[in-house]
């Protein structure tokens, strides 16, 4: 059982949680851009929460199955339609072989989540199947898709599958794209080498999603902020991390980042939080707020309630297909 | 080994950043190393990985499962543990690697000749003479940081990163020297470029040396660079 990838246009990736443990050989996490919405598309499959979605970025793509099976799109608005007829999203459906699945651009957001029930079955490279072009590795020989491409479905499935109706996501949880976003911050690293001048100029300035954003690093323009030394030897860097380079324009390490970096970081963006930047597109406006690693990780707690919430809101649908 | 003093910042949510030193040195890299073993061996549920680098630890734990204090004081515990428990260096490999030092796959070249106020030979010569050791492997898979290099050299990164700086690229910037396994962005400044793929997934194990390592540069001439497989662009 497969699907085919009959054009593409834009970026689309296969992904999943991401490769842990081999930091000391210099390979970084990858994982899909925005996890939450990734989660929610495994969710309302039924899949294991280690099953590969595919990402699409700003793109344009149409597949083609090649025997009956489920599906769903989550993520940035756009229209997604099956041999022409229009589908919602955030809610799974059953195709039949030879049925094509179109998505267009997307009118609002970055990025869309293809999901199919089992997972896409790319190789595993170093525990994962997640897409780092940058380095080569996951999807096919580290690839962007491309037109005949063949995903093959796997089977991280939970439960008897053909017991599955299909369901949707309650409107309440469905995220919304705004023009103006706001991150939480947790002070750290080089912080000290900020003067409070700086740092109030930080938190009080808007900063606009540069048009060199990427799985890398989300590059922003706005108030250049200065830092006391730019002398400093390089160290590992986490997700969400703020790199302050000697131009002063801000940039927000996302998931493709590199593990060790010698710029100075402000702090660090919470990682719920980037999934909104995930979903931003350039000129999105940008807003830091600083938080206490306390009420981070209250946050995140907070996070996953809401998180077990909208899985028991999910809604079975009457019609198997819809 | 001397007593460790250590201290510690906020790295996120998820992370404690661990600084032994304020310079990189050859103990440091041994400190760094035996404590980063004694975490791994001590099984924690909420360890996630953790990043070695010059002088540093990154220490990454899942949020959901401990907090803060917890991973900070398991800190303390194990500097209490490496200070007791004193072991010596052990043989470390030397690897020679081949570089086409020019204008043409070094485009800093000049520009680091004119700001060390050095003649181009001079500053391949100074970037050849010196026996590094590999102090970090990041920011790319199999990218390998080289210390440390003559003060002579001494330069800060690029005021703004290159989008697009090509594989084997043989770069420096502060105390440091590294080749560029992949095509990424980078802000350090290139010399030449070494024709040697250095990074293999497929390969066991994916690299050619690691952390502790020693290597050396030897200069190759443009047909020797082209024989051994590299790349003009």
């Amino acid at each position: 059982m497969s699907l085919l990838v009959l054009d593409i246009v834009g970026l689309g990736l296969i992904q999943d949680q991401g490769r842990r443990g081999f930091y000391d050989i210099g390979v970084t996490v990858g994982g899909a851009m925005d996890m939450d919405t990734h989660n929610m598309a495994n969710c309302l499959l039924n899949n294991v929460k280690q099953a590969a979605t595919i990402e699409l970025s700003l793109a344009i793509a149409k597949f083609k199955a090649t025997e009956t099976m489920r599906l769903c799109v989550c993520g940035a608005e756009s229209n997604l339609t099956v041999n022409g007829q229009k589908q919602a999203l955030w809610q799974t459906f059953v195709v039949q072989a030879g049925d094509e699945i179109e998505i267009h651009l997307p009118q609002k957001g970055c990025r869309c989540y293809l999901a199919v029930a089992g997972g896409f079955d790319t190789p595993i490279i170093f525990a994962s199947r997640s897409t780092v072009v940058r380095e080569k590795l996951g999807g096919f020989d580290g690839a962007p898709l491309r037109r005949g491409d063949e995903l093959i479905i796997g089977n991280g499935q939970q439960g008897v599958p053909q017991l599955i109706k299909n369901r949707q996501y309650n409107q309440d949880s469905i995220p919304q794209y705004p023009s103006k976003i706001e991150l939480r911050v947790v002070l750290g690293y080089q912080q000290d080498s900020f003067s409070n001048v700086e740092k109030r100029l930080f938190f009080s300035s808007v900063y606009e999603v540069s048009q060199h954003s990427d799985r890398m690093g989300y590059r922003l323009n706005g108030h250049p902020i200065a830092c006391d030394s730019y002398k400093l030897v390089s160290e590992g860097i986490c997700l969400g991390a703020i790199q302050i380079p000697a131009d002063g324009q801000p940039i927000v390490l996302m998931r493709d980042r590199q593990t060790i970096g010698g710029y100075p970081k402000i702090g660090v963006v919470l990682s719920i939080d980037l999934n909104k930047l995930a979903q931003a597109t350039p000129g999105c406006k940008v807003y830091f707020h600083p938080i206490t690693i306390e009420d981070a990780h209250n946050a995140l707690h907070l996070h996953r309630a809401m998180t077990e919430r909208r899985l028991k809101l999910i809604k079975t649908l009457s019609q198997d297909n819809s | 080994m001397t007593d460790h003093n250590l201290s510690w910042v906020v790295a996120g949510e998820g992370g404690v950043l661990v600084y032994f030193a304020a310079q990189p040195s050859d103990q440091v890299l041994e400190s760094i190393q035996l404590f980063r073993q004694t975490l791994n061996e001590g099984d924690f549920d909420w360890l996630v990985d953790s990043i070695p680098s010059f002088t540093s630890l990154l220490i990454e734990f899942d949020p959901m499962l401990t907090d803060y204090l917890t991973v900070t004081q398991t800190i303390m515990v194990i500097a209490e543990q490496i200070n007791t428990n004193k072991k010596g260096a052990r043989e470390k490999a030397l690897i020679e690697l081949p570089v086409y030092y020019s204008e043409e796959t070094g485009p800093d070249l000049l520009s680091v000749a004119s700001q060390t106020k050095m003649t181009v030979d001079s500053v391949i010569a100074c970037h050849m003479n010196t026996v590094y050791r590999v102090h970090a492997v990041g920011f790319a898979p199999g990218f390998t940081y080289l210390g440390t290099l003559n003060a002579a050299l001494v330069l800060p990164r690029l005021k703004t990163p290159r989008l697009k700086v090509p594989k084997g690229s043989v770069a420096i910037a502060e105390q440091q020297t590294a080749i560029y396994p992949q095509q990424s962005p980078g802000g350090w400044h290139i010399l030449g470029n070494c024709p040697l793929s250095l990074f293999d997934p497929e390969s066991q194990p994916p690299m050619r040396f690691g952390i502790g390592d020693q290597v050396k540069f030897k200069s190759i001439s443009r047909q020797q660079f082209i024989d051994l497989g590299g790349v003009l662009s």
